[in-house]
């Protein structure tokens, strides 16, 4: 407990200078402050909706406050019930309103002190008529003036709790504890007599002494009956309030109005000292820690109606008379609390098993998803699983009805009409998994070498070349070998870390190229990408083939596995910052540069390959052809099935070899991808 | 060790009679299981702390007296058969306090241990009841917990097991046991 005897006194008038009981004795009660529980905002927000909408109503609430030395009154979603459901729990009730304004102009403009005479005329009105005698809850009384930015989860509020100005008060000698005045037997009438009151009584009440020397409990109403016909000059009995006031000598802010209703009601004693019980602690221990304070009217004549003023407004956390602030968008925007509960996921992780983990890099990331089909949608699924916000995809189709079953994102509503394209419905799913995903969806078809030329096929080039070097991670996930081919050969040109994966019917391959990889013993090195690692181009794979050809055949779990584990690599290669050698350790583990695996024995081996210098893709020959002569660069890939043959020396590699059989990869397989189990 | 319901609701009646004898706050509530209508009782406690008392109304606004609003609920685990705590700290205007914010106002000397070992450190849940979020201690530390304290099922106990593991955990969640918990006439518990 605070023993300090100065107090701040809450008026708008700004008399809260400080005083000490020692030099003066002028008596100085304790503000009130506010004390709100989360669930009341999510009350006012409902009532705000559902309730009120567009009208500003005066709506009456209720407020609770302890004695147990909290000069606090508090307010929960039970504030706006009108009747009280725990009357075992020994707190006091105060009934006040809550004025929820439209604007936040109407909030800033009404006047406010033209606001707290109103508060106070009406607190005035309930005094003179007696209501606040028979319902003392209505004397420690409080309004909240409230604009409510449900939009944003904002509130602004400014609590009053309404006072007269006036009369000053005095203590007539130094307050005490009340066991040096009262007996043990008598404190124990005094808790009686408390619980057998109703609870909106127990805040304000009386004592009188019997002949006996006992204690009788009383209702506000009654005691005042006694008063009124009390002709002798000292006062009767006690009288007794609930204190929430932590400090020693000061009362709290109640007995300020309840000091005045008294006066009011009974002018015959306003000349004589009044005997007042702070009632401090709980029942359970006997209010042990109550005070006595003896106190009398210091000023006069302030019970004319044009002199009386009010004061009220309470104080901001820094002690200034002004409106709170507070943003609750982090509890109450469910799309921010699903980003928080996905973070603290991710951070339990980090704080669990890898205190190195470096979830910042991994959600920064901008991932580019090329092919949005069963690999694209597993891809996008676990990068969202790791943090991952900014995901676009690169996808040319539409949702067909084979498609929901294996590719996680569509849905059968996505195929009907056949009208949906995979890019933009994937981009709509994401947001729609986690409003916090920033998802785009391109409609482009890649341009493939040794296919017919296409009109857009130029402007696609550049497109594509936009893409990858705006994203920091390329997924290349689309299911031909020829689709690959322009996306590895950008993805080399922009020093970007793509990573392929490409399916058989039981095995699959992950491999990430795109970076540059200096050997310190080779000089200039890459790792292999997934053209270096076969000798053929990529030619017309496409023609000739039936529509049933065209579809990648697997067993499901092999892209479910593939894409899970394109992503897991992904997240230990961005661990380490630059030259991520093969097999590379990280945090969580080494960066293999490919992954293959073969479901039919379920094993998996992760070899790496260094580049082939006359790599159709990713060589320098090819690179820098197209820095040069781009046009005619890509006029001859996209109209000459062997131009990048002949380009990179392969075609006399090939001449030299043409003994040797070279295993027919596209021809023989219904997809490229089948090829390389055999081939590792 | 694990406890059972009743032992809980047991040593939870007992931790409330003596905080009642000292107004430290504790009461049994209890909440309706909607499925079943079943009623299940646990403890709540909810206080106002204003951290730095003597500076209460001192001048000194360079360290600016924020009180913090908390509110504990013991409840009892069925899966763990233990007790489970959550908590949650609010600043006076209803914003609640961040993770890493409760993190801080850890007991400060344990705060190198929370740093370093965070497996016992405060996760953000929905609370079972009333699915807002809640701070909470994962409860299957908290068997471990009094089976370090030497409790085990076939004893009887000159103390009770509640309040053992609740002086234990409360440094990590910002809760003060009175010292008289530790002084009170000891009931046999079995
Ligand atoms: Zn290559």
């Amino acid at each position: 407990m605070a023993s300090s005897p100065e107090i701040a006194s809450t008026t708008i008038n700004n008399e809260c200078s400080k005083t000490s009981v020692k030099d003066e004795t002028l008596l100085r009660f304790e503000p009130l402050s506010s004390c709100l529980d989360p669930n009341f905002w999510f009350k006012v927000c409902q009532l705000k909706l559902e309730v009120d909408k567009l009208d500003e109503v005066h709506r009456p609430i209720i407020g609770y406050y302890t004695s147990n030395n909290n000069p606090y009154m508090s307010f929960d979603c039970s504030s706006f019930n009108q009747e009280i459901i725990d009357e075992t729990s020994f707190k006091y009730v105060a009934r006040g309103y809550c004025l929820n304004k439209n604007t936040i102009d109407s909030f800033k403009i009404c006047d406010k002190n033209e606001l707290l005479r109103e508060f106070g005329e009406r607190l005035l009105d309930d005094f003179r008529s007696g209501k606040a005698i028979e319902d003392p809850s209505i004397i420690p009384a409080f309004d909240v003036l409230m604009y409510t930015d449900l939009k944003r989860y904002i509130f602004y509020y400014w609590f009053a709790f309404p006072s007269f100005s006036g009369p000053k008060y005095c203590l007539n000698d130094v307050p005490t504890l009340l066991e040096n005045t009262l007996s043990s037997p008598q404190f124990d009438l005094l808790v009686f007599g408390f619980k057998n009151l109703k609870i909106d009584q127990r805040g304000f009440f009386g004592v009188i002494s019997t002949k006996e020397g006992n204690l009788k409990v009383m209702t506000l109403k009654e005691y005042i009956n006694i008063f009124k016909n009390n002709t002798e000059s000292d006062s009767v009995g006690y009288l007794v309030f609930a204190d929430p006031s932590d400090l020693l000598n000061n009362p709290g802010w109640p007995l300020r109005n309840l000091l005045y209703l008294i006066l009011l009601h009974c002018p015959s004693i306003r000349t004589s000292v009044l005997k007042v019980i702070a009632l401090r602690g709980s029942p359970s221990t006997k209010f042990s820690a109550s005070m006595l304070f003896n106190i009398k009217v210091s000023s006069g004549n302030i019970f004319k109606q044009d002199a009386i003023k009010f004061v009220g407004w309470e104080k901001n956390a820094k002690g200034v008379f002004c409106p709170k602030y507070v943003d609750l968008s982090k509890t109450m925007d469910s799309t921010k609390q699903a980003k928080e509960s996905v973070d603290l996921n991710l951070k339990l992780m980090k704080w669990r098993v890898a205190p190195d983990l470096n979830l910042d890099i991994v959600a920064k990331s901008k991932c580019l998803i090329i092919g949005a089909g069963t690999l694209g949608c597993c891809v996008a699924r676990n990068l969202m699983a790791w943090g991952v916000r900014n995901i676009t995809f690169i996808d040319n189709g539409k949702v067909s009805y084979s498609n929901p079953v294996r590719q996680s994102l569509y849905r059968h509503s996505h195929c009907i009409n056949s009208n949906t394209y995979k890019a933009t419905a994937a981009a709509d799913v994401l947001r729609e998994i986690h409003p916090e995903i920033n998802s785009t969806g391109v409609v482009m078809s890649i341009p493939m070498p040794g296919h017919t030329a296409n009109i857009d096929d130029h402007k696609n080039v550049d497109l594509l070349s936009k893409l990858i070097e705006d994203h920091d991670i390329i997924f290349l996930l689309t299911d031909s070998r020829e689709s690959r081919w322009l996306p590895t050969m950008l993805s080399t040109l922009h020093n970007k870390l793509a990573i392929t994966a490409a399916l058989g019917f039981e095995s699959y391959l992950i491999i990430r190229h795109g970076v540059k990889v200096p050997d310190v013993s080779t000089g200039e090195q890459k790792l292999g990408c997934y053209f270096c690692n076969d000798v053929t181009a990529p030619g017309n794979s496409l023609v000739d083939k039936t529509l049933d050809q065209q579809c990648t055949v697997t067993r499901p779990g092999v892209s479910n596995i593939a894409g899970a584990l394109a992503v897991e690599l992904f997240v230990s290669y961005i661990q380490l910052k630059y030259n991520v050698l093969a097999n590379a350790k990280c945090c969580l583990g080494i960066v293999p540069h490919s992954i293959r695996g073969f479901l039919s024995d379920f094993q998996q081996i992760i070899p790496f390959t260094s580049s082939f210098f006359q790599c159709i893709a990713c060589s320098t020959i090819v690179i820098d052809d197209f820095l040069n002569k781009k046009e005619e660069f890509l006029n001859n890939v996209f109209t000459n099935p062997n131009y990048l043959e002949d380009l990179t020396g392969l075609t006399s590699l090939k001449n030299e070899f043409e003994n040797i059989e070279i295993f027919e990869m596209n021809d023989s397989d219904v997809e490229d991808s089948g090829t390389y189990s055999e081939r590792v | 060790m694990s406890i059972t319901y009743q032992q809980f609701v047991e040593y939870a009646t007992d931790l409330k009679n003596h905080s009642d004898s000292i107004d430290d706050g504790w009461n049994i509530c209890q909440y309706q299981c909607p499925m079943n209508g079943s009623f299940v009782n646990y403890l709540v406690k909810k206080e106002i702390q204003k951290r730095n008392n003597s500076s209460l109304k001192s001048d000194d606004s360079n360290s600016p007296n924020i009180p913090i609003v908390c509110e504990y609920h013991i409840l009892y685990n069925l899966s763990y058969s233990c007790p489970d705590v959550f908590f949650n700290m609010w600043y006076t205007d209803g914003k609640l306090l961040s993770l890493e914010h409760v993190w801080s106002l850890v007991h400060s000397f344990l705060k190198q241990n929370v740093i370093n070992d965070k497996w016992n450190a405060i996760t953000q849940e929905m609370h079972p009841f009333f699915s807002t979020p809640f701070f909470r201690l994962h409860p299957c530390k908290n068997t471990h917990v009094l089976e370090m304290l030497g409790f085990s099922s076939k004893n009887n106990y000159e103390f009770n097991p509640l309040l053992s593991w609740l002086s234990t955990i409360s440094p990590l969640i910002g809760l003060e046991i009175d010292l008289s918990y530790g002084n009170k006439d000891s009931t046999k518990f079995s």
